[in-house]
């Protein structure tokens, strides 16, 4: 049995029917790439898979366990970067880490250090989010995929505004979360070479 | 529970330091009170008469226009998406938000009003009616304020119908509010207008964030 598994899930959006009986399973090490055309329903299923939105019909296995009953247990499994940052632009970089650090349990200090030297926020630590360029705030956000020890990663767009040397990062985190047991189930319109099943929404 | 606190500490950090936002709606409330001699021409007896109820007025709308977008900033933004999964219940993000609005707009006004009204040489026996009529009908003004600002956000449509819809639940509070700072002393006893004030506040806080959690949710759905 897989460590991740998605049964019959199905979403209307409007009047538009986005996806109908959607299946997938994911073992450890295994990334899902979800492609598709703008409004195909990329974000929607992300926002669906970490609870966010509720489908119509269908099932979130995690572990064994129907994972519309056990909301709560299953927020510990993941961390969801979405499509904005979900940073506080009156805070600081600092506070903001912070902040996550103090609300959610899945993160933890311990890596701070770390998650700050790769996505290289060093110099960033005390200045206001909004003094911060797209990309420089796409780094804050990402660096939570660092402080958390979750073995599920959603993520949506994860390299957008970041350049090359930063996106070559994110990578290399990506394979080591992969390396070490962890799933991540991404949005992009990138090309991601590293290897992947995926599934391309605008064919449903 | 620390959550929940964080949570508050947080949003009063923010707002401090967005000094224009936070001040503005206390500047308003200030001005607005400072302009009433113009208004009435210097008539002392008319301004006596009318300066509770005013007060009263200015303080609804300063938190009406607080609470406006109190979920819709931090929803568009994916930060009401991340405390949510960190499984911080929306009741307790209801609660925190109405707490915060409430020291960050209210209690500047139920500090500055007893001072106001020493300008417009009020009765100083009435100012400590006027203060806890305030400190007790606040609460209530911001609460259903931020009952509303979650309806708005949860329904995504027909905001200002839902505002229409809640206004009436905000006139018991001036009314008995009113009521409450013009009457009698209360050190010996407390009167008729505190207890349906207090009667008030408890069943706005004993029903809200309920309510408020469940508006939140239709976002969720």
């Amino acid at each position: 049995m897989s460590f991740f598994e998605i049964k019959k899930i199905s979403y209307i959006r409007g009047n538009k029917l986005l996806f109908k009986n959607l299946n997938f399973k994911l073992n450890n090490k295994e990334l899902l790439l979800i492609k598709g055309a703008n409004g195909s329903g990329k974000t929607t299923l992300l926002k669906i898979l970490s609870g966010l939105l509720k489908p119509m019909s269908g099932s979130i296995i995690v572990n064994k366990k129907d994972m519309n009953l056990l909301k709560d247990e299953y927020f510990k499994y993941f961390e969801y970067i979405g499509h904005e940052n979900a940073i506080k632009s009156a805070l600081t970089v600092k506070e903001n880490l912070n902040f996550y650090l103090k609300i959610k349990n899945n993160l933890t200090k311990q890596n701070f250090e770390k998650a700050i030297k790769i996505f290289n926020l060093k110099n960033l630590l005390d200045i206001k989010i909004e003094n911060l360029s797209s990309g420089e705030k796409r780094r804050v956000s990402l660096s939570r995929l660092i402080l958390s020890n979750c073995k599920i990663w959603f993520l949506d767009e994860p390299t957008n505004g970041l350049d090359k040397t930063n996106t070559q990062n994110f990578f290399k985190i990506l394979k080591k979360h992969l390396q070490f047991n962890g799933l991540a189930i991404i949005a992009s319109h990138d090309e991601i070479r590293i290897k992947n099943k995926s599934i391309n929404l605008s064919f449903n | 529970m620390t959550n929940f606190f964080n949570l508050i500490i947080t949003d009063i950090k923010i707002s401090l330091r967005k000094k224009n936002e936070s001040i503005i709606s206390v500047l308003f409330f200030l001005f607005s009170i400072l302009i009433l001699p113009l208004i009435f021409q210097g008539d002392q007896d008319i301004l006596k008469r009318f300066l509770i109820g005013i007060i009263w007025f200015l303080t609804l709308l300063t938190i009406i226009f607080s609470v406006e977008k109190l979920f819709e900033n931090d929803y568009e933004e994916g930060i009401l998406d991340q405390i949510y999964i960190s499984g911080i219940p929306l009741e307790a993000i209801f609660l925190s938000k109405s707490l915060s609005t409430w020291i960050i707009t209210c209690l500047p006004i139920i500090i500055l009003s007893p001072l106001v009204l020493l300008l417009f040489n009020i009765q100083t026996e009435k100012l400590a009616n006027i203060l806890m009529a305030l400190l007790i009908g606040t609460p209530i003004l911001c609460m259903i304020g931020a009952v509303t600002s979650a309806l708005v956000l949860g329904f995504n449509k027909g905001s200002s119908i839902i505002s229409l819809i809640t206004l009436p639940l905000y006139i018991p509070v001036l009314i008995f509010g009113i009521e409450a700072s013009n009457s009698e002393i209360i050190f010996n006893q407390i009167g008729q207008e505190f207890k349906i004030l207090i009667g008030y506040l408890l069943i706005v806080i004993a029903v809200s964030p309920w309510i408020g959690g469940l508006a939140l949710r239709l976002k969720y759905r």
